[in-house]
């Protein structure tokens, strides 16, 4: 076989191992997660609070206070996240205060979660002296801030300038272009940027330890700690009761779960969207 | 007549020359536009992208842009109803007269002027809604109308583009459903169903089948009875087919401005000469 060949089906041949590494890894945590997570799930996950030690329970609590948590960080990020993409999208491409945000946002981006726990922390359990649901959801939505903008800005930025052109053609203030066509016409990549922060800050438990705490009540006050997944995972993970183990692979599959759909949403609503205009 | 820029005369002496020569009327031949003195800068400090334009735009009338790529023609239809603005280092120096008020003054409504010189693009470009809010869009925009009202003018514009009885079944669907042609004859509804006094169209069918193309032409000849048309195009026989004047750019310069059929039979000046034989560009 001439030595051309060889590399060629030598380098071919490493691509294709490393791609199927890369699988089976995924496939035996997902393999192991489904296996635990199933045997762990039942009607008590949703119905019952979480136990004490050594008893048995659910994750009722902490299912809902994820919920509240994740709901109100996005609810906090996505108009900050969508107004300040569009600023950026909107601004010159010469500005250089455009150029910092964009490499601040983009080092928020990367910033380790843990950081933003802490720094929330600092700012917010310190100040009021307690750890709250307030808390925990402002350090969420500080993780999906960045997301948010930078899918937005991006979003904008693929608006073909002739149809921003076409709208002040006619008459329509800048404003309205922005909010009547852009976001027409950004509307579903934008969408998708919410929902991938969703996913993002769906698992996330650094920024949580330190703000949101956790609770083994039911409760939904914001003011006071809130139970939440990822946290009562990772408590129950390293405990050595049994009972506990097990719901947080129940926990860790349901987060999975909840992340998949996410996911698939995050590509299919954008597709259904463009559906449905069409068969208009 | 020349309006070579080296001996280019003021724009009131060649609107004179030319009734003369072309034995018109005052009545019948008036311009809508006057451009004086033109200059364009991309940005601040560079070379000047078009250099001291001078140039009648007459009513009524379909003034055609030709030239090399990169010679100034869209940069000069830009100017004509400041869209240019919506970049801030872009600027202009000169005048350009519509009914006698110089629209690259500060404080000038750049809402008004275009709603009074609408544009329509290369590409066509339709809004991401259906084909009646596409219309009623710069509609809504001016104000004043009730719905009735808005209905009637939004029949009206897609009669005139001829496109009423394509979508009268489906205003309601999305205007990108669409065929190219149809988008673009949707876009000159927009803009006519706002009765501007100027339409600026920046090589409207060079992304259309030749069908399409005829079909606008034709529409183009047609809406000249009401409205005064520019439009720049690459297609010298296209420009020789509607339009009635003709100016011939070149880096920039306005090289020669006459009636189209002189302009490609007995041109002035050499390089129009030369660019309609097809020896550049």
């Amino acid at each position: 076989m001439p030595v051309r060949k060889l590399k060629n089906y030598a380098f071919i041949g490493f691509c294709t191992f490393c791609a199927l590494f890369g699988l089976v890894v995924l496939a035996s945590v997902l393999y192991s997660l489904v296996g635990k997570g199933v045997s762990g799930m039942g009607l008590h996950v949703f119905t019952e609070l979480t136990p004490g030690p050594g008893s048995h329970g659910g994750l009722k609590n902490a299912i809902i206070g994820s919920l509240i948590l994740t709901a109100l960080g996005i609810l906090i990020a996505a108009p900050l996240g969508v107004m300040a993409g569009t600023w950026l999208s909107e601004s010159d491409k010469s500005s250089k205060i455009a150029e910092a945000l964009r490499f601040l946002n983009g080092m928020l981006m990367s910033a380790p979660s843990i950081l933003v726990g802490l720094f929330v922390y600092k700012v917010v359990v310190v100040t009021t002296g307690s750890f709250s649901g307030w808390a925990g959801a402002i350090a969420l939505a500080i993780l999906a801030l960045p997301i948010i903008v930078s899918t937005t800005e991006e979003m904008l930025r693929l608006v073909p300038t002739t149809l921003k052109e076409a709208g002040s053609g006619l008459g329509a203030p800048r404003w309205r272009v922005i909010t009547q066509l852009c976001y027409r016409a950004a509307g579903p990549g934008i969408i998708t940027g919410i929902l991938l922060s969703v996913a993002r800050i769906t698992g996330e438990t650094a920024p949580l330890l330190f703000t949101a705490l956790n609770s083994n009540f039911m409760s939904t006050e914001l003011d006071k700690p809130m139970a939440n997944l990822p946290v009562t995972i990772y408590q129950y993970a390293m405990s050595p009761f049994e009972s506990w183990n097990e719901l947080a692979w129940a926990g860790a599959l349901l987060i999975t779960v909840f992340i998949l759909i996410i996911n698939i949403l995050s590509t299919a609503l954008p597709r259904w969207i463009k559906a449905r205009k069409a068969a208009k | 007549m020349n309006m070579n820029i080296a001996t280019a005369p003021a724009a009131t002496e060649s609107l004179s020359q030319i009734k003369t020569e072309t034995g018109l009327t005052d009545d019948l031949l008036q311009p809508r536009m006057e451009i004086n003195d033109l200059s364009f800068f991309y940005s601040k400090g560079s070379e000047p992208a078009l250099k001291n334009i001078n140039m009648p735009i007459y009513n009524n009338k379909v003034t055609a842009l030709i030239g090399p790529s990169g010679c100034g023609k869209s940069t000069l239809l830009r100017t004509m109803n400041r869209i240019f603005d919506l970049y801030g280092s872009q600027s202009a120096e000169g005048e350009i007269l519509l009914d006698n008020e110089n629209i690259l003054q500060r404080g000038v409504d750049l809402n008004e002027l275009r709603s009074k010189v609408g544009m329509v693009f290369q590409k066509p470009t339709p809004f991401p809604m259906s084909i009646y809010d596409n219309i009623t869009y710069g509609l809504k925009m001016k104000g004043g109308l009730s719905k009735p009202e808005m209905a009637i003018r939004v029949r009206k514009a897609l009669k005139r583009a001829h496109l009423w009885k394509e979508v009268k079944d489906k205003l309601n669907a999305d205007a990108s459903s669409l065929s190219g042609g149809q988008q673009q004859r949707l876009c000159i509804a927009r803009t006519i169903a706002l009765e501007p006094e100027v339409i600026l169209m920046d090589e409207p069918t060079s992304a259309l089948d030749p069908l399409a193309t005829s079909a606008i032409e034709e529409l183009i000849t047609e809406l000249r009875q009401k409205y005064t048309i520019v439009i720049v195009t690459h297609n010298m026989q296209q420009a020789m087919r509607i339009s009635d004047y003709t100016g011939f750019m070149y880096l920039g310069e306005l090289i020669e401005f006459d009636k189209t059929g002189k302009i490609f039979k007995d041109a002035d000046n050499q390089k129009t000469r030369d660019y309609i034989a097809g020896d550049f560009g």
